[in-house]
């Protein structure tokens, strides 16, 4: 895929600032094809990345699941995940 | 969302601020204006009402807010293919901008060795889950 979100890496720069990565457990929701959840997991960080677009999330399986980089379809509204079992919730653009 | 997070946890919302994306074609160093792409009204309303339902939960006592600053996000678009893809997404309006050069910029991406950039305002927010991870149980910050 020739389109690049955010080339400069400002999201990363900024979650880096606001919160600690490594070795944190982390729900990724609008996550499409994955790219902010592969880019967080290489900083160490166990993800879990949450899009309704069922196309976006094969492109994200594709790109790369790992034991610390997971990809789930499904619509935040009807996400079943246990209480209190990430460190940081990721909310982010979805366009 | 807040009963995901463990007591302490953090949540980091970006959330488009839904204004109208310039755009403007880059290659060997320059940037040349292009145009904007408008938002459409179904997106605007998304975005606001993401951005709302972020407030609502603060105003509630489930999170605390820590940060919040505007910041740009830039698109880069290497191929026509790759451009008409952002055109047909259900949050992208109109493009307003002189046929001509849009042909023009197409055609140099075509040829390689540029790009078409578009950016996008985004807010970026950091809130943290309330201590006792309870609902409704924080003050009204405003």
């Amino acid at each position: 895929m020739a389109r690049t979100v955010d080339p400069q890496g400002r999201e990363l720069e900024l979650i880096g600032r606001v919160a600690d990565l490594a070795g944190r457990d982390v729900l990724d929701i609008g996550c499409g094809d994955g790219r902010t959840s592969r880019r967080l997991a290489g900083r160490g960080a166990n993800v879990l990345g949450v899009d309704p677009d069922e196309a976006a999330i094969a492109l994200a399986r594709v790109a790369g699941t790992t034991d610390t980089c997971r990809f789930r379809a499904a619509d935040v509204l009807d996400l079943v995940l246990p209480p209190a079992s990430f460190d940081l919730v990721v909310f982010s653009r979805s366009m | 969302m807040a009963d995901w997070l463990r007591p302490g946890g953090r949540l980091v919302s970006l959330q488009p601020i839904g204004r109208p994306m310039p755009v403007h074609l880059r290659r060997a160093g320059r940037a040349e204006p292009v145009g904007v792409v408008h938002v459409t009204d179904d997106g605007q309303r998304d975005m606001r009402s993401s951005r709302e339902a972020l407030a609502a939960s603060i105003r509630a006592g489930m999170f605390t807010a820590r940060a919040e600053l505007s910041i740009v996000l830039e698109f880069h678009y290497r191929t026509e293919d790759d451009w008409n893809e952002f055109l047909e997404r259900p949050r992208t309006g109109a493009v307003e901008a002189d046929p001509d050069v849009l042909a023009r910029a197409l055609a140099a991406v075509s040829r390689g060795g540029a790009v078409i950039v578009a950016r996008e305002e985004t807010l970026f927010s950091a809130c943290d889950r309330a201590a006792d991870g309870t609902r409704g149980a924080g003050p009204n910050p405003g």
